[in-house]
């Protein structure tokens, strides 16, 4: 009985015990905190990554004011004044690699947000993400961020203008297009027009699909489909349970061989292209063999978060504007390690800096 | 929860009566402390059925499925349990917990007390979370079920719409869920508040105003011709082409009316005949074009 009791006892300690650690738990820590800490409070408290990230990147670029080689246009000194041979070569490289990118007075960079729908959830997000970027790349300019301070086209809603100096000191005109492939945030309207939904996805698509020959920088941020990807319209799914037909996507690839066939007819591919999906550098084999001249941006997160995704595209974007070398812009886009639990794998921007420059 | 009912059972089996009753009425306290709710084949937690946001499309999915078997009164004592995170300290906890309302809101037996518990335990969350816009959004598509929609709330939340200061994320939020709230009570917004969308400050909101106008079709012909005479003219050439084709899909009987009246002059005095040539954009030229030749072709149908 005594045994018994003992044990009854235990149990119950063990319950009082994890309800306290949990009433514990929710009292904020006090006093200093590592930077570590400062990150995690920064992805805990702003569910809204992207907005977090903008005081990430105005921190990131504080702390490297005077770093000589971060920056292929900071005034800091010139690649033959640079107080070490190895980091004059960085520095050179860097000058390079973005003077070939700023070679024209206008600058094609578009993003394009992939349809945004889930297996559970009628709400479709893919514009509620591009609308997050909108309101960025419209913000003053009053940070270390360099998304900021562009001018709205005045009759096309997707394009976003601004004026940068190049690291050559001649100045070039950004054309950003940010293009959604979801007709709208209202789930009714979204169902309800299907021929206009059909014509908002053939518009991503053409978007994407002519940026491979047009654009300096090509972005996809949105659902790998298991592989199948990217894709623009509303998900093939079961008739059985009305789920994403993953099945399908993995077997037939639907996205995969648009885009093979793209780049295969396309006489030039982009500077930088990136895929932020869901692991979408199982794709990298096959996009080195496409596009063996363009800088490669992938995730090789398995199920990355929608928002980190839209963080890491939003770091590339201020990385192209401050023209970061390779282990600045590197670095830039990975401010978070883990997101809501989950572990962030780092993303890298690949090959851009060993390009030939263009002819 | 399971805990309680172990250390009961095991209490149990010792042999005087006494400590039996006390055993069953301990394990019967530990469930009344306990927030879970017995289902049909197994015991959960809330925290085990609230959908994450890390959550992968397999787990969201197995908890949504777990959501959505839940009885009635199942469904109402997780409601209560959901309705206790607002306030959330953080809007990483707050964000977490809409995803679990977006499929509640879509469970079979949610009724309008679920939403009304809901809708009330929202409104303690202050704006101050940077996902206000998805908040007032959800708790708009509460609202449409709980009954409390009424003409105050609307105003307040259409004058929000206008507040330039907002992030235009957070209000293309709210507007695509005030749609689908009013079209859910079969509410129209009326002719002025589109126009007045049609001046908002944030393009995507003028464009959304044009597919909420043909949402709310029919509307009385003066309503048609008065928005789209607005519309036709309107940045950008997105917002026009939703316009032309509102018009393009208007009957056949009324189309020649609306065109003339919404391609001609406003008023007298100042001469605003579209002319499509003009039209900076080549979609929404061509759509203009269409629109003219129909109309044409009807004239002239009309004239033999």
């Amino acid at each position: 009985m005594k045994t018994r009791f003992s044990v009854f006892a235990l149990l119950l300690f063990v319950a009082v015990g994890h309800a306290q650690a949990r009433a514990v738990s929710k009292v904020p820590a006090q006093g200093k905190k590592s930077a570590a800490e400062i990150e995690t409070e920064i992805v805990e408290r702003n569910l809204n990554l992207i907005r977090a990230t903008t005081d990430a990147l105005d921190n990131f670029r504080y702390e490297q004011r005077s770093c000589y080689d971060c920056y292929a246009g900071s005034a800091g000194g010139t690649a033959l004044t640079m107080p070490d041979a190895t980091m004059a070569a960085e520095k050179k490289r860097c000058v390079t690699t973005w003077s070939d990118f700023y070679s024209k007075p206008e600058i094609d960079i578009r993003y394009v947000f992939g349809y945004g729908d889930d297996s559970d959830d009628s709400v479709v997000d893919d514009t509620l993400n591009r609308q997050e970027f909108v309101d960025r790349v419209l913000s003053a300019c009053d940070s270390n961020v360099r998304v900021c301070g562009f001018t709205r086209s005045g009759d096309d809603a997707d394009l976003f203008e601004k004026t940068v100096v190049g690291p050559t000191g001649e100045k070039h005109k950004i054309k950003l297009r940010l293009t959604a492939s979801s007709e709208s945030t209202s789930d009714i309207i979204n169902q309800a027009f299907s021929q206009e939904q059909k014509e908002k996805s053939d518009n991503a698509k053409k978007v994407f699909f002519s940026g491979i020959n047009e654009a300096d920088m090509l972005m996809y941020v949105g659902h790998a489909r298991e592989g199948g990807g990217p894709d623009f319209s509303p998900a093939i799914r079961r008739k059985v349970d009305g789920k994403i037909d993953y099945e399908h996507y993995s077997k037939h690839k639907p996205g995969l061989e648009d885009l093979t066939t793209a780049f295969t007819l396309s006489r030039k591919t982009p500077k930088i292209l990136g895929f932020l999906a869901c692991n979408s550098e199982r794709w990298s084999d096959r996009l080195v063999r496409l596009a063996p001249k363009s800088g490669l941006i992938l995730s090789s997160t398995d199920k990355i978060a929608t928002e980190a995704a839209l963080a890491h595209a939003y770091a590339a974007l201020d990385s192209v504007l401050w023209q970061r070398c390779e282990q600045s812009f590197n670095g830039s886009m990975n401010q978070f390690k883990t997101y809501a639990g989950q572990k962030l794998e780092p993303v890298k921007l690949r090959r851009f800096f060993d390009r030939k420059p263009s002819p | 929860m399971k805990t309680a009912w172990v250390s009961g059972i095991y209490l149990a089996s010792a042999r005087t009566p006494r400590t039996v009753g006390f055993a069953f009425a301990l394990a019967f306290l530990f469930q009344l402390l306990s927030p879970g709710f017995s289902m049909a084949n197994d015991t959960a937690k809330f925290s085990d059925l609230q959908i994450a946001l890390d959550d992968d499309e397999v787990t969201a999915g197995r908890k949504a499925s777990l959501i959505r078997s839940l009885n009635e009164k199942e469904l109402q004592a997780f409601v209560v349990e959901m309705a206790k995170v607002f306030p959330a300290k953080t809007s990483f906890e707050a964000g977490q917990a809409l995803r679990t309302i977006e499929v509640l809101r879509r469970h079979k037996s949610f009724a309008k007390p679920d939403a009304k518990v809901l809708v009330t335990s929202l409104a303690k969350q202050k704006a101050e979370t940077s996902f206000d816009g998805r908040i007032r959004a959800t708790r708009i598509r509460l609202m449409a079920v709980s009954g409390d929609l009424n003409k105050s709330i609307l105003d307040q939340e259409l004058s929000f719409l206008a507040e330039a200061n907002r992030p235009s994320a957070d209000r293309l939020a709210l507007i695509g869920a005030l749609t689908d709230a009013m079209t859910e009570l079969g509410q129209k917004p009326s002719v002025e508040t589109l126009e007045k969308f049609l001046a908002n400050d944030v393009y995507e909101i003028r464009i959304h105003a044009i597919d909420w106008f043909r949402l709310s079709l029919p509307l009385p012909l003066a309503d048609r011709i008065r928005f789209l005479k607005t519309a036709i003219r309107v940045s950008p050439f997105q917002a026009r082409e939703r316009a032309y084709r509102a018009l393009l899909s208007s009957d056949d009987k009324e189309f020649l009316a609306i065109y003339r009246a919404v391609s001609g002059p406003i008023n007298g005095s100042e001469v605003t005949v579209i002319n499509c040539a003009l039209d900076s954009n080549e979609k929404t030229r061509k759509l203009c074009q269409d629109a003219e030749a129909k109309a044409l072709m009807m004239e002239k149908g009309k004239a033999k």
